[in-house]
């Protein structure tokens, strides 16, 4: 079992490492492989979501209390309708997000919302980890690092500001690109929040990608909590469908 | 039979007819046209009650030291494209502390009370429109302390014993009829209500049409309002606009401003005729009145968030118009004779459901606990920063089961004896409640 003390090594010992991945970046070797830093994103990007318009189910197994299931709808990857199904006391929730921008509107209230994308879901899941499935869209790649067993980290940077984390370490095999793992670090850059782990790879939609990821959330004493996702389906989304006053008549 | 209750009484009359007599799902095997939200709520709660110079004997106008209330409410939903019924009514046994929404204006209220929010019929013939009858409960505008561009709010019948958002949710709304229209630019909306009204206080009929969308790359919301009501009794036609706006800062950090402009300050001021007694309030209007809050809310990565806001009100008294105010209070409280009850009775209808003065600070800290997202917190302050008055509330609920939940809440009124807001008797309320949803 990992203890509070175990956590804030990793906490601290993720940066560390880090660090020594910037200081080995600035070589010559991997200013060679900028570029092919971007490729190797838009690989890993491939691997987690489709492209066009598309909806699936999400179900949220977060550590303590109920379960969460919703229908997640999406448009040209930076438009993403969240639809609230289960347990009964969120049915009617409806969360959009437009590029870097989310609204909410609550099943007891009666007007939508803008609201800040930091907000979780339950546990260590965020909106942005169910509807703003795609990495290049927000971050670009700022240094690759060497390839160690098989793998590569790209560290990404945020492209401008509202956007939900201030770093993500993604871990992709150098071959193919496939997201293994990614740290998710909180304002400032000095802390993993939580570390994401891409599992379950499977067929969908003509292509091998994650259907599930595992968050352990390292604020809270390493809890995990289980984002898996299913049933996608290509579907014409009308462009009406993703508008604030839209959730208004949901 | 006026229209309104025409329509209404049919539009129930629909939703039962539907409930009833909808068995199964007819299209796709997962298309359920029919959908059900019932909640059962019931509170009880102890109320301190002491008399004030503006209500000096508060339990002969429904003031409760002791309260219980249950409530059943039914919201349906049926789906026949194009069309949809939508029903929110509640049925209602009991009081509260304190004062009951209803039971403390109307006095005679009955215990057993049936109330409709929403019952109305939406007919969407293309994705691109939207037209609307029956009665709707709308709200416009971001603030969540004093909403100035909130024109259908009801803030005399709103249960203050439930956290701002449900105790807005949870209003009856206003007869009318309306249309959407959802273009590549935006959303342009019109509604008109045959009759505006608040217990009974009849108002003209009024027209609404707002205009919203995105700008600056979806980063700015903004929402653009122009409203008229017609001519009522002695009272002109009367104009107003008003704005709303709400952009992100950062992924934290909302910001946002509600601005409404009158053509008429809509308030009544004292007549301080000298050498008479005089009836204590008279009309007055005639400018362009600005009432404006800006706010900014805030999540921490805590879960806890946090709403700043400050609202300021030129429509409001200013303090020597106020001193006025409380010198036409005293000269009639405590009542002795029939003309001080008059008086203080015009006193007290004239200052209902509003704010008094001029310039007030909201704070709202809300949170869920990060080892039990089952506990969630809400902490209020409104604050009149004219006289330093204000109303402090902070409620706990907690999740027992998936669908229902127990919940505890208090309100204290702080400030001087004939401050705006120790000008209400129930000084200190504690609220508990038990609420299952499903």
């Amino acid at each position: 079992m990992k203890t509070p003390s175990t956590t804030r090594r990793q906490a601290l010992g993720l940066p560390l490492v880090c660090a020594a991945g910037f200081a080995m970046a600035s070589s010559p070797f991997d200013r060679a492989h900028a570029a092919d830093g971007a490729e190797l994103l838009r690989r890993a990007d491939q691997f987690r979501s489709p492209v066009g318009s598309f909806t699936f189910e999400a179900l949220i197994v977060p550590p303590r209390g109920a379960n969460l299931t919703m229908e997640v709808m999406v448009r040209d990857r930076a438009r993403s309708l969240v639809l609230y199904r289960d347990p009964a006391h969120l049915r009617g929730q409806a969360v959009l997000l437009v590029e870097r921008n989310m609204w909410v509107k609550m099943p007891n209230a009666r007007r939508v919302l803008r609201v800040a994308p930091q907000q979780r879901v339950a546990g260590a899941a965020s909106y942005t980890d169910i509807a703003r499935i795609v990495f290049s869209d927000d971050y670009d790649v700022a240094e690759v690092g060497p390839v160690r067993s098989g793998r590569r980290v790209l560290v990404l940077v945020p492209r401008g500001p509202g956007v939900a984390y201030a770093r993500i370490d993604l871990v992709v095999t150098d071959a193919e690109g496939r997201p293994v793992s990614a740290a998710y670090f909180a304002a400032g850059a000095s802390r993993v929040m939580k570390t994401a782990h891409f599992e379950n790879f499977r067929d969908v939609l003509g292509f091998t990608r994650t259907t599930r990821m595992r968050a352990v959330d390292h604020m809270a004493a390493d809890e995990v909590t289980l984002m898996d996702f299913s049933g996608h389906a290509m579907r014409s989304l009308p462009d009406t469908l993703f508008r604030p006053s839209h959730l208004e008549t949901l | 039979m006026p229209l309104n209750l025409f329509v209404t009484r049919r539009l129930c009359f629909a939703v039962t007819a539907f409930t009833l007599l909808q068995p199964v799902a007819t299209r796709a095997a997962d298309f359920e046209p029919l959908t059900l939200l019932q909640q059962f709520d019931l509170r009880g709660g102890v109320a301190s009650q002491s008399p004030t110079p503006l209500v000096p004997a508060p339990r002969s106008l429904g003031y409760r030291d002791v309260g219980v209330r249950g409530s059943w409410l039914l919201g349906a939903r049926f789906d026949a494209d194009p069309l949809q019924i939508l029903y929110q009514g509640r049925t209602v046994l009991g009081r509260l502390a304190g004062r009951d929404p209803i039971a403390a204006e109307l006095g005679q209220s009955p215990p057993l009370r049936y109330e409709t929010d929403e019952a109305y019929l939406r007919w969407r013939p293309d994705e691109r429109f939207v037209f609307n009858i029956g009665r709707r409960n709308l709200v416009f505008g971001r603030a969540v302390g004093l909403n100035p561009v909130d024109f259908l709010a009801r803030p005399l019948e709103q249960d203050s014993s439930l956290d701002a958002v449900r105790a807005r949710s949870e209003q009856q709304g206003f007869d009318m009829v309306g249309f959407e229209w959802h273009a590549d630019a935006g959303t342009m909306q019109l509604h008109h209500l045959p009759q505006f009204s608040e217990f009974g206080r009849g108002e003209p009929s009024q027209t609404i049409a707002a205009w919203s969308g995105l700008t600056l790359a979806g980063s700015l919301d903004y929402a653009l309002f122009a409203r008229h009501r017609a001519q009522h009794g002695d009272q002109r036609e009367r104009f107003g606009s008003g704005m709303s706006i709400s952009g992100g800062l950062d992924d934290a950090t909302v910001a946002y401003a509600d601005l409404r402009i009158d053509d008429d300050r809509g308030r009544v001021v004292p007549n301080t005729r000298p050498g008479t007694r005089p009836q204590p309030f008279t009309e007055i209007d005639q400018r362009l009145y600005p009432v404006f809050t800006i706010g900014i809310s805030h999540t921490f990565a805590s879960d806890i968030s946090v709403d700043l806001e400050y609202t300021h009100d030129s429509t409001g008294y200013s303090a020597s118009e106020w001193r006025e105010v409380a010198s036409a209070i005293d000269r009639s409280s405590p009542p002795t004779s029939p003309m001080d009850f008059r008086d203080i009775g015009a006193i007290n209808r004239a200052l209902q459901g509003r704010t008094f003065r001029r310039n007030y600070a909201f704070k709202r800290l809300s949170a869920t606990h990060p080892e039990f997202s089952s506990l969630t917190m809400e902490a209020t302050a409104l604050v009149g920063l004219d006289d330093f008055s204000g109303v402090l509330g902070f409620g706990v609920t907690y999740r027992l089961i998936e669908s229902t939940s127990a919940g505890i809440r208090v309100q204290t009124r702080f400030g001087n004896h004939s401050d705006e807001f120790r000008l209400r008797p129930d000084q200190h309320r504690l609220t508990l409640s038990l609420t299952a949803r499903f």
